[in-house]
């Protein structure tokens, strides 16, 4: 009897037991706790609260705006040689990037053209952070040499020689000066470009400049109005959290396999990914030195803390008299961190919507491939300059795999 | 007997995952980056390290929001529950676990009178465990105050 039951129905328990087991362990391996719920849940993307209104930018949500916006947006006259237009370095079909390491404007750039999608919701923009306002920032490219390389007569004489432009720009912000006046208004005038733009327009009245800078600040307002359109939708990981929300455990288990799970898990958990890539956007748009190699033709940059001055000191922050903000409307501008220790080597955590779709990464395009990526967070390299930012979080090279699948589950339709 | 020998067989069997079960559970709320519930929500008042000072500290949006500047107030009292006007307070923070400061610079910005002072741009980048930390000056006496919070 007893080597009956050896025989016989111990190798059966055994074997029904251990099917429970891998059962038990698979459910354990996908299951999550209420806190766990909680953080994916700040993760999804319908909790992205609406834009609202950018009190330093008055048409920020107007549809005039939006669609003039869009229109500058795409037209490479608004550039030294009428070749360059902002969507040349973010192009729609690739996620708002361009797939470089670093954008090519008028000549090779210093910077990685980050995407568009979703950027509005960040209070600062540049990879450091150099501008408060999206509409500050559309300003930058437009006349750096190394990009558009125009200059803000230019800009304004497109604008008033165009029907369609003038008439929009007109509905938007009232009357157009009489740009046609050359003597006023040269052709080629602005505080920055060649030895000849400059000096044109140095030779212009203050208020002169003053009237072709508000022109060339409401440019920036349009593009913002037009960007702040630009949302990521949702991506698989947002059904699998909605599968998990409604308990339809069964969706869930279709949506993710096991190793998106145990990346999604390691993101959230061990790996701290979060800390920094936090909310619906998975960034929390803070500063950060996470020790990234220098790249040789650009020197050791200070990022952050450099940009701190450019930012105080710019004539289109939200303070200046080219925003429509109040002073309370300005606090990321009153309160921004400002000590060295943090700031210095620091750039802007960008979001991980569609990162499988935005290579090359960093903001000088330091790395070609998510898995390089991860492998710079698992050896965690001493910084250049400032302190690192990097936790030590023990991740091995199977821990990397993990995430890179779960990383590959942000990617949505546009 | 043989249903006797399967039934015990089962139950251990059972009795072993179980055990799993529960170390694997365990092991998950290690590594919760939120494990929240052992950590208390401000206790008002509170008194500053030495005990020279009582704070009392109201967020003046409630709850307070998630990624948005927004303002507090400190109510500062001596031990003995005297309003004190003329404090130096400096204000720092930020996530303790997470190793990181506030993602802005708070300052006092007003005082309000009867040891009611304004505390600007404190912001909350993310969910979780937060602390204020105070320092306060008063004439020549120093002390330091630290206020835990979650913020959800």
């Amino acid at each position: 009897m007893k080597r009956f039951f050896i025989l016989v129905y111990m190798p059966i328990l055994f074997v029904m037991n251990a099917s429970s087991a891998a059962q038990i362990k698979s459910e354990q391996e996908t299951a999550w706790t209420e806190s766990q719920m909680k953080q994916l849940n700040y993760l999804w993307i319908k909790n992205l609260a609406p834009l609202g209104s950018d009190p330093s930018n008055s048409v920020a949500n107007e549809k005039t705006a939006i669609d003039f916006g869009k229109k500058i947006f795409f037209d490479p006259s608004f550039s030294i040689n009428g070749k360059i237009s902002c969507s040349s370095c973010h192009k729609p079909e690739l996620y708002f990037t361009d797939g470089l390491p670093r954008s090519i404007g008028r000549v090779k750039t210093r910077s990685n053209a980050p995407t568009l999608l979703g950027a509005a919701y960040s209070p600062w923009f540049f990879w450091d952070g150099r501008a408060d306002s999206q509409w500050a920032q559309a300003l930058g490219p437009l006349e750096h040499v190394a990009e558009h390389a125009g200059n803000r007569t230019q800009y304004a004489k497109i604008i008033w020689n165009k029907r369609e432009y003038k008439k929009a720009y007109e509905k938007l912000f009232g009357p157009m000066p009489r740009l046609s006046d050359k003597k006023r208004f040269p052709d080629n005038a602005g505080p920055k470009g060649d030895e000849q733009v400059r000096h044109q327009w140095s030779q212009m009245s203050a208020q002169d400049q003053v009237q072709i800078t508000t022109i060339f600040a409401n440019l920036g307002k349009v593009l913002a109005a037009y960007q702040r359109t630009l949302k990521p939708e949702a991506a698989r990981f947002d059904a699998y959290v909605e599968a998990l929300i409604a308990q339809d455990s069964k969706k869930a288990n279709k949506l993710f396999n096991a190793e998106e799970v145990a990346g999604l898990k390691l993101f959230i958990g061990k790996a701290m990914c979060v800390i920094c890539h936090n909310g619906p956007l998975l960034s929390t748009y803070e500063f950060k030195n996470i020790g990234l190699p220098v790249v040789k033709e650009l020197g050791v940059e200070q990022g952050r803390f450099r940009a701190l001055r450019e930012v105080t000191l710019s004539e289109f922050n939200c303070l200046g008299k080219y925003s429509s903000a109040k002073e309370s409307d300005c606090a990321e501008l009153r309160f921004m961190k400002t000590m060295r220790d943090e700031t210095m080597g620091a750039f802007k955590i960008p979001t991980l919507r569609n990162v499988a779709k935005t290579a090359p990464y960093m903001h000088a395009g330091q790395f070609e491939t998510l898995s390089e990526v991860l492998k710079h967070y698992q050896k965690r390299p001493i910084t250049r300059v400032g302190h690192t930012d990097l936790l030590v979080t023990d991740l091995s090279d199977n821990d990397l795999k993990k995430l890179e699948a779960f990383l590959m589950t942000l990617t949505s339709q546009n | 007997m043989r249903f006797v020998n399967s039934f015990f067989g089962i139950l251990f069997f059972a009795y072993l995952f179980e055990m799993n079960v529960q170390a694997s559970e365990s092991m998950n709320h290690q590594h919760d980056m939120h494990g929240l519930s052992s950590v208390p929500n401000i206790p008002t008042p509170i008194y500053s390290e030495k005990k020279l000072f009582k704070l009392t500290l109201t967020s003046k949006i409630n709850p307070p929001p998630l990624s948005k500047i927004h303002q507090w107030v400190l109510h500062l009292e001596t031990a003995e529950g005297k309003p004190i006007e003329q404090a130096h307070v400096q204000v720092y923070g930020g996530m303790p676990m997470h190793k990181h400061g506030f993602p802005t610079h708070p300052q006092v910005t007003q005082s309000l009178g009867k040891g009611n002072y304004l505390i600007d741009g404190i912001k909350f980048s993310m969910p979780g465990h937060w602390e204020i930390w105070l320092n306060v000056q008063v004439g020549k006496q120093r002390d330091k105050a630290i206020v835990k919070l979650n913020i959800s």
